[in-house]
């Protein structure tokens, strides 16, 4: 998987787990994120960085955090907002991308990577609910429901951001890895889908539960669900009609 | 020809049928028949059901609340 490069959008508590287990995998990373470290992201076991790394931009410090647990890693830091790049860059780094994992929280930036990238390659979107209870992986490919039609979603005020949220990092880290769990599944299958063989073809969201609930009464458990595409999307409507 | 005993006849006729529709009216009174009510008093029609709510709805409003 080495030869294999994942375009990793945002870096903080579920991103910078997925960037370890990438890593793991061998994976070459290309990591947006514009954010420094703050204290509040070293408490307990929320995401990768320490005390030490505090007031760091978090690709350097990822960049580094991985250099020590994965020598081999490699790691492309990009530390700007997902909003400075032009949609030219944006493109560009993905072309060379086998795949993007997105763990930005920020309605706007989620609408326009799915605008710009959705017809690109495959994107998986995460998320984590409130207090950490349960999570989500929204899995795109062109010819697939896209982002806005998932979320069924018009703007972007529609999302909500869940800031200083007490999310434990079993919780964000249990999101990074089906995200990252599923991405190599994909990928090592090389043109066949085992997303698409054992849950079904038109799953596209992934819903995970880190406790019993209506949705898992046996404890913790993922749902899987098919999302309808809109054919009037401005996104994914003419790929959907293609299908 | 007695125009006029005629009128008369068919006056006392006419007086004959308006006494007994009074009649009818007192009784009717007296027994308090309960007309229908009013289109304003009516209760409401009974609407078809919304549709209950799904589990993927339940799960929609959920996922656009989120931290990274």
């Amino acid at each position: 998987m080495r030869q294999q490069r994942i375009f990793l959008l945002g870096a903080g508590a579920v991103g910078s787990r997925n960037a370890l287990l990438l890593a793991e995998h061998d994976m070459t990373l290309i990591v947006v994120d514009h954010d420094a470290v703050e204290e509040h992201n070293t408490i307990g076991d929320r995401t990768l960085y320490q005390l030490g790394d505090v007031g760091q931009l978090k690709v350097y410090a990822l960049r580094d955090k991985l250099a020590i647990l994965c020598p081999n890693a490699v790691v492309d830091a990009h530390p700007r907002n997902v909003h400075d790049f032009t949609d030219g860059e944006l493109r560009l780094m993905a072309q060379q991308c086998a795949a993007a994992l997105v763990a930005v929280d920020e309605g706007a930036a989620l609408l326009r990577l799915n605008h710009l990238l959705y017809s690109q390659l495959m994107m998986l979107y995460q998320g984590v609910h409130r207090l950490g209870q349960s999570g989500q992986v929204i899995i795109t490919r062109p010819g697939s429901p896209c982002l806005k039609c998932c979320l069924d979603v018009q703007d972007a005020n529609e999302i909500q951001t869940l800031h200083h949220e007490p999310g434990l990092g079993v919780h964000t880290g249990a999101v990074a890895q089906l995200a990252v769990q599923v991405l190599v599944q994909e990928l090592a299958a090389r043109g066949g889908s085992p997303l698409g063989q054992h849950l079904g073809e038109n799953v596209s969201v992934l819903f995970t539960s880190h406790m019993a609930s209506e949705l898992t009464p046996s404890g913790p458990g993922i749902v899987c669900f098919a999302a309808t595409g809109d054919p009037e999307c401005e996104v994914c409507g003419n790929l959907n009609e293609r299908r | 020809m007695a125009v006029g005993s005629d009128h008369d006849g068919r006056l006392a006729e006419l007086e004959e049928q308006v006494q007994e529709l009074q009649t009818k009216l007192a009784e009717l009174d007296e027994q308090q028949v309960e007309l229908p009510p009013s289109r304003a008093e009516r209760p409401p029609a009974p609407t078809t059901p919304a549709p209950r709510p799904t589990v993927w709805d339940g799960v929609k409003s959920r996922i656009k609340d989120i931290y990274d």
